[in-house]
């Protein structure tokens, strides 16, 4: 399926989670989500968990988390 | 004449004066209703005594507290989900807890049909779905819908459940047999007599908060939309077309409170605040005595299979694995990655539940792709170059990576189980876990499906089938330099 990340394209499995997602995106963004640096943020401005199931056609975006910025 | 201005007149004074529904009539006091809300708990029992704690003291502060799931309250975390009983210490818990009802999330089929019943049975709560048909299934029926009664007043709660593209939830079909799902968007327009009959309605979904976001544009009539699905995390709520949408994240990490403010039939003012759990002290004894008992049950020491011989190294417990996927998910070719292998090795004699959780530790899912020949060699090739090793065990063939003088892999021999080579012309079923199938760079026509079944899952399947194994000398990858 296709969704977006950070306005890029990326081509994922059917069921993926949005770790997968930024998997597919870079290796280096989903060790850094993991490690509580950044966060996923959907379209509507909301944090999302890693583990949420990315939606066909989704954008998404990465943002240094918020509790990390203090 | 005259006459009839007064009734024309009458008339439009009755359209304009705001309906009062039958039941609004009986609910003229104001009273102030507190649901607290989690969804997608995923098995994550750690939190369960403070949320308890919390439910209890604001009870003792609001008269009227409903505690509710938005679904998805199973799976993710094998001491709930290896239980004897599946999925049986969270329904205790949630039974501890307090809760009144659940949504159907997609995730309450993981289970299986017979199990999930008797969790049913077992739950002091109902689950409610209005775009779920049971009728040719081992289910019985699930409600659409249910009310909270707040004295004279009756909130109407009614449930969806998202649908992927095929029309069925996000869990394998094998367990959804017998079972019809309606899109949640057509199967509403049946309840918005909900609105008419109590003068207000309540959403408690499992759509995601795109569907949330689309019910709320299709039927304003709806005033508060809890969701769950997607594992939004909303500090605050989001007004769509008029109607209030609020999520409380995942894994029980965090709670919505939403407070209703009803007057005369009609909800007139809607509060909502994300109270974090991980950053809670309170915590009710009671339910943590319990928590610590299923953390500590023996369930994870069970003997799942025997070992023959010891497995020495990656080589064979890569074996092991990747033949789990061929021989329980239906491909023909598996891969493992040794990153993904977590023990050094597994010694002869009884395997563990808890072995199976240390060796593969990730919740990684199965995803199975249809993968031409030179698509499987493009995934080995990239795979070894990684690390310039043979990064990937496989089930279904063997290999020989070519490396050249600088280490790099420039080519694959690739073989059949029976030694031939494997056919140029043939499309061959490829299973592989989420973390490949995201990560790593190959060709691959079928952008790949996942099956809904966890690594670790696969791989106790294919050992209480088997009972035994035995892996040692097992060599199924090899390195020439050219």
């Amino acid at each position: 399926m296709l969704v977006f990340v950070n306005n890029r394209r990326v081509e994922v499995f059917g069921g993926a989670t949005l770790l997968d997602v930024v998997r597919a995106y870079s290796l280096t963004s989903s060790k850094r989500l993991l490690s509580g640096y950044l966060a996923v943020y959907d379209r509507f401005g909301y944090n999302t968990e890693p583990d949420g199931p990315a939606v066909e056609g989704g954008h998404y975006f990465l943002r240094v988390a918020a509790r990390s910025k203090r | 004449m005259y006459f009839n201005r007064i009734l024309i007149f009458s008339f439009v004074l009755l359209l304009s004066v705001p309906q009062v529904s039958q039941a609004g009539r009986k609910c003229k006091k104001g009273v102030e209703v507190v649901i607290l809300h989690t969804n997608d708990m995923h098995s994550k029992i750690d939190n369960m005594a403070k949320l308890t704690w919390l439910a209890d003291s604001l009870r003792q502060q609001h008269r009227y507290l409903f505690l509710v799931s938005a679904g998805d309250n199973f799976t993710g975390n094998p001491i709930v989900d290896m239980y004897p009983e599946v999925g049986y210490p969270m329904v205790d818990l949630m039974n501890k807890a307090g809760f009144v009802l659940s949504a159907m999330g997609n995730h309450e089929f993981d289970m299986g049909q017979e199990q999930f019943s008797q969790r049913r049975k077992e739950a002091g709560f109902p689950f409610i779905s209005g775009n779920i048909d049971v009728s040719g299934s081992h289910l019985r029926k699930i409600r659409p819908w249910v009310t909270l009664k707040a004295g004279k007043c009756r909130i109407p709660l009614v449930s969806f459940i998202q649908l992927e593209k095929n029309g069925i939830p996000s869990s394998h079909p094998s367990r959804l047999e017998g079972i019809k799902f309606t899109p949640a968007d057509v199967k509403t327009a049946d309840f918005l007599f909900l609105k008419e009959k109590y003068g207000m309605l309540v959403g408690l979904t499992h759509l995601g908060i795109e569907g949330d976001v689309q019910l709320a544009r299709k039927y304003p009539q709806f005033d508060l939309i809890i969701g769950g699905h997607s594992h939004t995390v909303m500090d605050k709520p989001l007004v769509e077309n008029g109607v209030t949408i609020v999520q409380a994240g995942s894994q029980l990490k965090s709670v919505g409170k939403t407070t209703l403010a009803i007057e005369a039939g009609k909800i007139t003012g809607i509060d909502y605040e994300l109270i974090s759990l991980d950053a809670f002290e309170g915590r009710d004894l009671a339910v943590q005595a319990a928590i610590d008992h299923y953390n500590d049950n023996e369930e994870m020491n069970r003997v799942l299979a025997s070992a023959v011989t010891p497995m020495t190294g990656k080589e064979e417990l890569g074996a092991m694995m990747t033949d789990a996927l061929t021989a329980m998910s239906g491909v023909e070719i598996a891969f493992q990655n040794i990153g993904g292998i977590r023990i050094p090795s597994l010694s002869a004699g009884d395997i563990l539940y808890r072995d199976i959780f240390r060796l593969d530790p990730f919740g990684n899912q199965v995803v199975v792709f249809e993968m031409t020949l030179p698509e499987i060699k493009s995934l080995i090739l990239n795979a070894y170059n990684r690390n310039k090793e043979a990064d990937l065990m496989v089930s279904g063939m063997t290999y020989t990576a070519l490396v050249d003088g600088d280490g790099s892999c420039v080519g694959v021999e690739m073989k059949g189980t029976d030694g031939q080579p494997l056919d140029p012309a043939k499309t061959y079923k490829v299973g592989m876990n989420s973390y490949i199938s995201a990560s790593y760079t190959f060709d691959h026509a079928d952008p790949g499906t996942v099956n809904y079944e966890t690594t670790a899952q696969t791989l106790i399947s294919y050992l209480k089938k088997v009972q035994k194994v035995d892996y040692q000398g097992t060599r199924r990858t090899a390195v020439r330099s050219i």
